[in-house]
């Protein structure tokens, strides 16, 4: 069934950081495993110190909890709270472990699971995940609720993350493509900011280039990261398009195996000029 | 491989991030010692100021500034203006200190700016406020009643409030009425070149920053708010 979608994209240190040689503080990652696709973002609060690990953190804690959760236990902790919950935990961890406030690791999340029946989405903060139905209409997923101040929003350490959790759901046939967003990206791809409605010819032409044979996490990360974003903060990024099972060529489904065939604990992906590293 | 090409929105204004700054302009501003006076260092401060924040890619298009200079009456100086057009201006000190003139002037121009910006669809940040003053206010009763409704707007979550007293005559004792959650700092010596370079930094930061959403009755701690950069120009005034 993973044969079926195909994913790609990454994240980039925004202008500010690479001005203010500070890491990029975005984290995003994705796994395929035995029968499902997960897809995580997840956006370091730029004013706590350690957001960085607390993002990469995130990542890293949900990828574990979707490579492990399936399998013959669909039970309770299959939901997607319980990836969130997973990821808390973990926070709460390094935080207890490294003798520091778990503010600090303060960051936004989104988790987007996708199987043979459905699609499942979960955000805490201003994250931006849009999909694309087999109608070809395009829509926001539970956009965040604004309040009176443009730059307040929710995080995974806040004490109200549980009741502030929008999680939305989908039958898996209707879905034709899914695209995760953190909010350096939301002045050009939304069309309102304050609504989160979606800025619909993005999404058609970055679903439609992300079918081709040829579309790479390198096309996503470089358009990315040329385009003026009003923000200088970091972006990410991260698409998953179906692929229809027939008349796909050869040299395309080899690369879905390989992705299919990830390591489950594949790193976060993201792309620091600060370090020069991916 | 091939490069993604999309569309995108050109069409999004940026975020709005208010500062006033209330500046007194009485006769003592202009009193030298044996150097620049006061409101010289103060001018020179705020060139600073203006050439810092008009050139921050980010916070040039975000933060809008609007100067109150109060003497013997209380006066908007500069109206509201996006930083990128700011051009520094300087200021002539004379006459006493009507500060609840200024106050009263500041709350209502921070209450006209949000109302504008809710009228044009305008997104914005929680809006900053600034007082300086290197005395005490004249203008006894008045002071009490806008200071406290500084103070109410602060507790409504409606502004973040910095009073900063300069040199042995200011009068902390009144500039602690204006905030219940941050204590007036007093600026060391006539380090205005300092404030402002830490202003420009402090708008730049807070013009990118992320916070956590506040409860109905505007309550977080002091320590989840922006952090802003060290405060090397002042110390808390004790």
């Amino acid at each position: 069934m993973t044969r079926a979608w195909k994913v790609l994209g990454g994240s980039v240190a925004g202008s500010s950081h690479v001005k203010n040689a500070t890491p990029c503080e975005d984290a995003s990652g994705w796994t395929t495993a035995d029968g499902r696709v997960c897809l995580v973002i997840a956006d370091g609060a730029g004013s706590q110190p350690r957001s960085r690990e607390g993002s990469e953190a995130a990542v890293k804690a949900v990828i574990a909890w979707a490579s492990s959760s399936v399998g013959e236990t669909k039970g309770p902790d299959d939901t997607v709270a319980a990836a969130f919950e997973a990821t808390r935990r973990t926070l709460e961890d390094i935080a207890t472990e490294t003798e520091t406030p778990l503010r600090e690791f303060a960051s936004t999340l989104a988790v987007v699971v996708i199987d043979d029946y459905r699609v499942r989405v979960g955000q805490v903060g201003d994250t931006i995940v849009v999909i694309q139905r087999s109608d070809l209409s395009i829509e926001s997923v539970a956009p965040s609720e604004r309040g009176e101040y443009f730059n307040e929003t929710t995080f995974v350490t806040s004490d109200d993350w549980e009741s502030e959790l929008r999680t939305s759901e989908f039958p898996s046939a209707e879905i034709t493509a899914i695209a995760a967003s953190t909010d350096g990206l939301q002045f050009k791809i939304l069309h309102d900011v304050r609504s989160g409605s979606p800025y619909v010819p993005f999404f058609e032409d970055l679903f439609t280039w992300s079918i081709r044979e040829d579309a790479s996490d390198e096309g996503i990360i470089r358009f990315v990261d040329v385009l003026d974003d009003q923000s200088g903060d970091d972006k990410t990024l991260l698409v998953a398009v179906r692929i229809t099972p027939h008349g796909v060529p050869s040299h395309n489904s080899v690369r879905n195996h390989d992705q299919a065939d990830r390591p489950s604990s594949a790193a976060p992906r993201r792309v620091d000029k600060a370090s020069g590293g991916a | 491989m091939s490069d993604l090409v999309a569309r995108v929105n050109d069409a999004n204004p940026n975020p709005r991030l208010a500062c006033v700054l209330a500046l007194d302009t009485s006769s003592s501003m202009s009193a030298c010692e044996g150097g620049q006076s006061p409101i010289d260092e103060l001018n020179d401060g705020f060139e600073l100021f203006c050439n810092e924040i008009s050139t921050d890619e980010v916070a040039c298009k975000r933060v809008e500034i609007a100067v109150i200079t109060f003497g013997s009456t209380a006066q908007v100086a500069l109206d509201f203006r996006e930083a990128r057009d700011l051009q520094p201006q300087r200021f002539t000190a004379n006459g006493l200190t009507v500060m609840g003139a200024a106050l009263d002037l500041a709350a209502d121009e921070l209450t006209r700016q949000k109302q504008a910006y809710r009228s044009a669809d305008l997104n914005y940040f929680r809006p900053w406020f600034f007082v300086i003053t290197d005395g005490q206010p004249t203008d006894g009763p008045a002071f009490e009643l806008a200071a406290q409704r500084i103070c109410e707007i602060e507790a409504a979550n409606g502004v973040n409030v910095f009073a900063i007293g300069v040199g042995g005559g200011a009068d902390f004792a009144q500039l602690a009425k204006l905030s219940k959650v941050r204590a007036p700092l007093r600026l060391k010596g006539l380090s205005f070149k300092e404030f402002f370079l830490w202003l420009s930094a402090s708008m730049a930061t807070a013009s990118r920053s992320k916070e956590p959403s506040r409860d109905a009755s505007g309550n977080t701690t002091s320590s989840e708010q922006v952090s802003l950069p060290a405060v090397g120009w002042g110390e808390v005034a004790s």
